[in-house]
Formats: structure tokens, sequence, C-alpha cells
């Protein structure tokens, strides 16, 4: 069977831009520019997107269009000694990453009715996180969120993943546009955007600062050798690698920093303290909202567009393995996402009990100590696949020309970034 | 006008402005090519 192609250039990208952007955009990125130099984080940031993103996403989708395969075909048919069990691997921790993160998007999706029933703003956002986040109930959400993404993936790569995200991407900008405006209109907003943006050339520039910036934006790009690579592999000759990956490192930027204008006014204009993660989203922000006129309606919009950047990337978390049980076991389509879709709620429903299921076991494995050896693999199998081979593959369709330290770059300097991140990663789970 | 607004525009610039200027080339392209 022929395999399945994208059906345009931009619904390619928005595909692309919808597997990056994820939950780390809203809530990781704001508070990591604000605390590390405002607007000036920008600096480090946007020099490594160039350097070290933007190559990224090319070593990963040349390796797929040219290996026209998921991670197991594209490592074997590079000859990367083992290929097939380094395949594996990346797949079995895209199953973790899934597994996690559904229960994460069964809590929005709860949140997302609760505000939009109004119930959110009569409770205390505190009290309704904790009865929630733990719970036979959210097991039950992670069930609905992962359904929800098998019945995306069942229906195909252009009909189904390009389809949703085309309609999910635009929506997920304007509703972005929409609540930072809301927010920089507050009263007392000023204090908020001054939090965020006001530069400080020297934390900027600090070296810490440097790998905290390439740390976020590689794992916000998803480059672990799975999902880039599986997207990559549906592009046709005539497709453009470069000016994608370009499109794709800013679309992704441009949704966190977009991020900051809604989150930090609106927290200082209420006289909250601003913070990351979960805390921010499922307790601070409700806060905001039950003290903003409008409340319901922006809550519900906030959590419509949280719904958005959740499964546009489980998406393609899902098409990972479900591409592998087609090319490698034959399976139709819909079979094998229904089946892994059930496997992946096997997998991930104990996480609904358990804090140390969830949190050591499937975060910790998968995206730290597991996780970005990922894209060292995919880097490793584009170099053993022939760096000449690999420069000819990337420059077709390229509606720019991709220059020739592209070769050096993809060699040498890529790899020793991966193992840069992947050190320093693990230096900070060891609490250094 | 007071500075942090005029670095919010300078920051959307950057990031929006790269964003366009490829999203813009890669529909020219896929106009030309249909």
């Amino acid at each position: 069977m022929a395999r399945e192609t994208w059906g345009s250039r931009v619904g390619f990208v928005a595909a692309a831009v919808g597997s990056a952007v994820g939950l780390g955009n809203i809530w990781m990125f704001p508070w990591r520019a604000g605390t590390l130099g405002g607007a000036a984080f920008l600096i480090p940031y946007l020099i490594l997107l160039f350097a070290i993103g933007v190559i990224a996403l090319t070593v990963e989708w040349t390796l797929g269009r040219s290996t026209k395969g998921g991670p197991i075909v594209a490592f074997q048919k590079a000859g990367l000694p083992g290929g097939k069990y380094l395949g594996l691997l990346v797949n079995i921790v895209m199953v973790m990453i899934f597994a996690f993160y559904s229960l994460v998007l069964g809590w929005i999706l709860r949140y997302f009715i609760a505000a939009l029933t109004g119930e959110l703003l009569k409770t205390h956002p505190g009290a309704f996180f904790e009865g929630l986040a733990f719970s036979k109930e959210a097991m039950i959400w992670q069930f609905v969120v992962i359904m929800l993404t098998v019945a995306i993936v069942a229906l195909g790569v252009q009909k189904g993943i390009e389809k949703a995200n085309k309609i999910m991407m635009p929506a997920l900008f304007a509703l972005l546009i929409i609540l930072a405006v809301r927010s920089v209109t507050l009263p007392n907003a000023y204090e908020g955007l001054k939090f965020y943006l006001l530069p400080d050339i020297s934390k900027a520039l600090a070296p810490k600062t440097w790998m905290i910036a390439l740390s976020q934006m590689f794992f916000s790009l998803s480059v672990l050798g799975n999902t880039m690579v599986v997207y990559g592999s549906y592009l046709k000759e005539k497709d453009d690698i470069p000016l994608s990956a370009v499109a794709t490192a800013f679309g992704d930027t441009a949704v966190a920093v977009t991020a900051g204008f809604l989150i930090f006014p609106a927290v200082f204009a209420f006289g909250l303290e601003p913070g990351a993660g979960p805390g921010l989203v499922f307790v601070t922000l409700p806060m905001v909202f039950q003290k903003m006129s409008g409340g319901t309606f922006f809550a519900t919009l906030f959590f419509l567009l949280l719904l958005f950047a959740g499964l546009s990337s489980t998406v393609s978390m899902l098409e990972v393995y479900v591409d592998s049980a087609i090319t490698k076991l034959n399976m139709d389509r819909k079979k094998a996402a229904i089946l892994l879709g059930l496997l992946t709620f096997i997998i991930g429903a104990p996480s609904a009990l358990s804090p140390y299921y969830f949190e050591s076991i499937l975060i910790n494995i998968s995206t730290v100590y597991i996780g970005p050896l990922g894209a060292l693999i995919a880097a490793l199998a584009l170099i053993k696949f022939g760096i000449e081979k690999a420069y000819e593959e990337v420059k077709k369709g390229a509606l720019f020309e991709v220059p020739t330290f592209w070769k050096p770059w993809v060699k040498y300097v890529y790899p020793a970034v991966i193992v840069l991140i992947y050190l320093y990663t693990i230096y900070g789970m060891l609490g250094g | 006008m007071d500075a942090v607004y005029i670095i919010a525009a300078i920051v959307l610039v950057i990031v929006y402005g790269p964003l366009i200027w490829a999203l813009n080339k890669l529909m020219k392209a896929e106009r030309a090519s249909s």
C-alpha cells in the first residue's frame, strides 16, 4: 500500500506546529522569560532556535522523508546498528509520554467543561484541582482524551491529522490573541508586562540562561526522534524542508511568547503570585478568571486553547506507534488506532491514581532519562545514512538555498549539543 | 510612549515577522504548484 502524504505545504506546517506547541509553551516559557532576563531572554533563545532548533527539525524530517518511514524503518534503512530495537525504544518512549500527557489533558478537558458550565467560577480552584488531579474521575477524562485522539488519527494523515490541525492551529492563534488583548487591557496589566518584558541583559547572557534556553527550546520543538521523523516521512519530494522548519520553529515560539502576554498582565492585575507549571494553569489562572468580568467566557476560551494545544500534540504522539503498527504489523489504520489507544489507556490509567507512577515512572523515564536519546539516535541515523546524501535530500523542494555548513553542523555540532542537553538535564535531576 | 510597550511591539515583530514571511512563501509555492 502506498504511504500516505500531506495534502499541502501549509497543512504540514500546521501539523508540525501543532505537534510542537504543547502545554510547556503556555506554562513554562513565559515564566522562564520573565525570570531570566525578560525580553532579553529572546537573545539566547532566538540564536539557539536558528542554530539548533531549525537544524533539529531538518534532521528529523530529512531522515523521515529519505527513508519513507517512522523511527523503526528509518533507523533500519539508514543502516544504524540495532536500528530496529532503537526504533522500538523511541516508540515505547512515545507510548509513555502519551500515557501521562493524556492524564494532564484529561484535567484540561474537565476544566474546560467546568468553565463552560460556570462551575469553575463558583469553586475554590485549589480544592477543585486537588479533588480531580489523582482520582477515578480523572481516569475517565483521560480515557475521553485518548479516544478523541484515536478518532483523529484513525481518519488518516490528510483527512484526520492535517484537517484537524488546519482547524485547531488558526483557532489556537485566534484564541491566544483574543485572550492576550483582554489581559493587557486589564487595569494594572502594566506591572505584569514589566515583569515579563523589562530586559536584564546580564541575566539573559549568563551561561546558565543559555543552557536553560537551549533545553526549553529543544523540548518545545518535540525533537525526540519519533514524532518529527514520522511527520517527515509523509513529505513529498517537492515539499520544502528548511523553510517549513523556520515556520514551525517560529510558530512554536510565537505561541510561547504570546502566552506571556496573556498570563502575567492578568496575574498581576489581580495581585496574584506568578509561577510556572500546573499550579499556574489549574489554580492561579482560574482565580484570575473568577475576579475578571466576563470570567466564564474567557475561562472557557482559555481551556479550549489548552485543549487544542494538547490535542494537536497527542495526535502526533499516537501517530508514531500507529504508523509502526501499520508498516511493521500490516495492521489496518483504524484497528491500530483503537487497539493502541486502549493500550495507552491501560498503561496510563494507573497514573490517575498514583502521583509516584505519574511522575517518577512515566514522566521521568520518558522525558528525562530516555527521551533526549531519541534525538541523538535520529541524528546518528542520519549521519550513518550519509551526510552527502542527506544534504541532497534536504535540498529537494527547498524554497531557499541550504548552506553547505549544514553538513558539518549536523555531523558534529548538533549531536554534541544533544549530549550537552542530556547531561545538563540529568545533572538537574540529580539536584545539581 | 513607555519603553515597555515599545519592547512589547519589538518582541512581537521579531517572533511573528519570520513566521508570517515563511508561511507566505510556502503559500505562494503551493499556489504556484497547484
